[in-house]
């Protein structure tokens, strides 16, 4: 009988003995928030790709926390020191992932810039001007004015009848970008009029002073400008077809010069005479005599 | 009446001891499998899962020195699932 409870007293002591070893505690309320904070930073580094940027580090943060919960479980006293691992095992983890994903980020697409030239700005009217354009960071090209859709880049003739303004517009990822180009049409210089009002000065063979016959014609040439304060005058200077090119060239330039000295003396401003020298190139008359030479070594004007 | 009492004894004992003996083989077991699991490349081809076979080895280990074996078999299961993963992934699994 003796024998018997001490049996059964031994089998209570055991049975505590066991369930005092095996029963687990439920976490405290801080443990439990604990763990679910640390839960939290290893969930928000999985959304960013820890299994790929971080995977030693996330599958050490995920059993420190599973050994933390499981000691918190079997002992109280020791909970703190395991979350603390935990939780530090989950910043490594963080502070691995979080540039790592950031790097992975698509960039912003950068904005397109565009500029356009017209080369020359202005021009006479029947005249042609180049646009020239480039682009960055833009996948469509176009210009208004009826061109329409254009490379990133290049260059296109344009001959506007009137001054008009080109706008392109470079579209891209990152958005749209435009610039414009002026090309000023203006009127075509009035034509050269060959001052009829005016009779041709003459020359003696191989000379270039103004002889007294011309004299009378350059007085009235001179009266003109004079009454005429924005009348600009050309004068011509020719030659007959004996000598050579060149020679004759420097002729021309030297009856040119002499008349417009002579101008200048009687008062013409010289910023209102140009001169030019056409040689033996234009004679007035082609025949082959002195007749016909004699015309031609001479000074015409021509009004501007 | 001394007789019951001895098979207790030994009835107890013997199931401590097969407790003790189960968790010593998971332990092994785990530890069989990460090796193959490492040997087959696991480390670069499934990091994370290797990883996480290799902490979890780690933390069986830690247990059994604590003497918590439930602990150990727990860990030790999870390591193994964690290393037959890696070795799936490794390319190292059964065929």
């Amino acid at each position: 009988m003796r024998n018997r409870n001490l049996l059964l007293l031994t089998l209570l002591i055991l049975a505590v003995a066991f369930a005092a070893g095996c029963a687990k505690r439920g976490l405290t309320k801080s443990e439990m928030d604990r763990a679910d904070a640390i839960a939290a930073k290893i969930a928000k580094a999985e959304s960013m790709g820890a299994v790929d940027c971080a995977p030693k580090e996330l599958a050490i943060a995920k059993a420190e926390l599973d050994h933390a919960r499981h000691e918190a479980a079997e002992h109280h006293e020791k909970a703190e020191e395991y979350f603390a691992a935990a939780d530090k095992a989950a910043d490594a983890l963080l502070a691995k992932t979080i540039p790592c994903w950031e790097a992975k980020q698509p960039k912003p697409a950068s904005a397109p810039t565009v500029s356009l030239t017209a080369t020359p700005g202005t021009i006479e009217k029947g005249k042609c001007s180049t646009l020239a354009w480039t682009s960055a960071n833009a996948t469509d090209v176009s210009i208004d004015q009826g061109i329409g859709g254009v490379g990133i880049s290049g260059d296109r003739q344009v001959c506007p009848p009137d001054t008009i303004t080109y706008m392109i517009t470079a579209t891209g990822p990152g958005g749209t970008a435009t610039s414009s180009a002026a090309v000023t049409v203006t009127p075509p210089p009035a034509p050269m009029v060959e001052a009829t009002m005016f009779e041709n000065i003459y020359f003696d063979f191989d000379k270039s002073f103004i002889r007294g016959d011309a004299k009378p014609t350059l007085n009235k040439v001179a009266s003109y400008m004079k009454k005429n304060p924005n009348a600009k005058l050309q004068i011509e200077g020719h030659c007959d077809e004996r000598g050579t090119s060149e020679y004759n060239m420097a002729l021309g330039q030297r009856r040119a010069d002499s008349t417009k000295k002579y101008l200048v003396n009687l008062g013409v401003a010289g910023s209102r005479l140009s001169t030019i020298s056409y040689g033996e190139e234009r004679p007035a008359d082609p025949g082959h005599n002195e007749t016909a030479w004699a015309k031609n070594r001479r000074a015409v004007f021509v009004l501007r | 009446m001394k007789r019951p009492f001895a098979v207790l004894l030994a009835v107890i004992l013997s199931a401590g001891l097969a407790v003790g003996c189960t968790s010593a083989t998971a332990l092994k077991n785990a530890q069989a499998s990460f090796d193959k699991a490492k040997a087959a490349g696991a480390e670069a081809k499934a990091p994370y899962e290797y990883y996480a076979a290799e902490t979890y080895l780690g933390l069986a280990q830690h247990e059994t020195d604590e003497g918590d074996r439930a602990a150990v078999r727990d860990f030790a299961a999870k390591s193994e699932k964690y290393s037959a993963e890696a070795l799936q992934k490794a390319g190292g699994g059964a065929k």
